[in-house]
């Protein structure tokens, strides 16, 4: 189903239901999929998926079409977790020279939902030391295959930045598994 | 003056340009002129008191044209669409991220989100009480109400004073209580760009940091993660 008629239905409201139920079907699971990367736990991103959709079907009306729809959806849930694990730093009264993120490594350790092999737990281990702008374009870059256009549109920063902190993250990473080989 | 005389050279050229320069169209704010000097000797000092304050890492200006080289050819690479060899190998062995979901999890997340999305209450229906004018002008106002009205003045304003100046819970009290990582945290998030330009103003003269307050490796990392 194309965007355009997902949002052309959205606007009217008799089968406003209809398309948002479309919308759903179409982009739940690749939005729940960023979400959870981010912020590891999967309670939270069922929290967080909940609170992006409620704010998609509140504002999916004023959505401009000069944009593409899922980079839309992918910059409401990026912010959406960013704001979330602001919260849970400052909550947890986490320094900011703590770059380890050392509770979302916690999570992803304790958790019951991980049952990646050894190469996936490092990696993801690699990934929490990373600051997480670096981290977001890892992710979005290496799971997703999303371009840089793309993560430049929902990020709202340039390619060239975009290619640097993903040369930074995979040299980072790199090094992570050279140390803990 | 030389350059004077060569840019009237020029404009007497123009068709239908003034000849004298003060006759152009363009104004300029009040009393900008004599400020100007006052303004570009402060941003003067600012810079130099910047150059003092900050300092780089060590060998950081020797090693700066590799790394732009560095990141150049990185930028080239990721043109071609070549991932680093490492990567490569990466994505055999983690190919995904290896986070899984409870069973059945994508089947309840749509009735969960739609039942979210109802239970949201409704905004657009709702519609503000509306209370008629005419109806709050139906009782003359008498002078009873008037000395009510001074009666709950004075006491609120009483109060409200007791509170401020008697009252140990001040704001540099509620300061001090903060943390700094909470205060620096906030600041991180909620600054402006040109607020730095605003606290300089402000603060110059007061504010005098210590190169020795940053080692080496935290202006490293700060770079490093800056980008």
């Amino acid at each position: 189903m194309e965007d355009s008629i997902i949002i052309e239905k959205f606007s009217d409201e008799s089968t406003r239901n209809e398309a948002f139920n479309l919308l759903l079907k179409k982009y739940q699971q690749r939005i729940y999929w960023h979400v959870r990367r981010l912020v590891v736990d999967h309670d939270d991103a069922d929290d967080l998926i909940q609170d992006i959709f409620v704010k998609v079907w509140r504002n999916l009306e004023n959505f401009r079409a000069d944009a593409q729809l899922y980079t839309w959806l992918y910059r409401i849930a990026t912010n959406e977790c960013i704001t979330f694990l602001n919260k849970k730093k400052q909550y947890q009264k986490i320094s900011l020279d703590d770059d380890s993120s050392s509770y979302l490594a916690e999570t992803l350790t304790t958790s019951t939902y991980f049952n990646g092999n050894q190469a996936q737990l490092k990696l993801q281990q690699a990934l929490l030391t990373l600051p997480e702008k670096q981290r977001l374009v890892f992710n979005m870059k290496y799971f997703e295959d999303l371009k840089y256009d793309e993560i430049s549109e929902i990020l709202g920063t340039s390619v060239g930045a975009l290619k640097a902190s993903y040369h930074l993250a995979v040299k980072k990473i790199e090094q992570f598994f050279n140390d803990h080989d | 003056m030389d350059n004077k005389r060569f840019y009237q050279d020029d404009l007497e050229g123009v068709k239908g340009m003034p000849l004298n320069p003060k006759d152009l169209p363009f104004i300029v704010p009040n009393d900008y002129f004599s400020t100007l000097e006052t303004k570009i000797r402060h941003r003067i000092r600012v810079i130099s008191a910047t150059e003092k304050c900050f300092k780089v890492p060590k060998h950081y200006f020797e090693t700066l044209p590799s790394r732009i080289q560095e990141r150049i050819a990185f930028e080239e690479q990721a043109d071609t669409n070549q991932e680093p060899s490492f990567i490569e190998q990466l994505k055999v062995t983690a190919p995904t991220s290896g986070f899984s979901i409870p069973n059945g999890y994508f089947d309840d997340l749509n009735t969960a989100i739609v039942q979210a999305v109802d239970d949201q209450p409704e905004q657009k229906n709702k519609q503000a009480n509306v209370i008629p004018l005419q109806k709050r002008r139906a009782r003359p106002a008498t002078w009873i109400g008037y000395v009510a009205a001074a009666c709950i003045a004075i006491s609120i304003g009483t109060y409200t004073f007791f509170q401020l100046h008697h009252t140990t819970d001040t704001f540099e009290n509620r300061l001090k209580n903060i943390p700094d990582n909470d205060i620096v945290s906030y600041l991180e998030y909620y600054s402006e760009s040109g607020d730095g330009a605003a606290f300089e103003t402000q603060f110059e003269g007061v504010l005098q940091l210590d190169e020795k307050h940053f080692s080496d490796e935290e202006i490293e990392a700060y770079l490093a993660n800056s980008i």
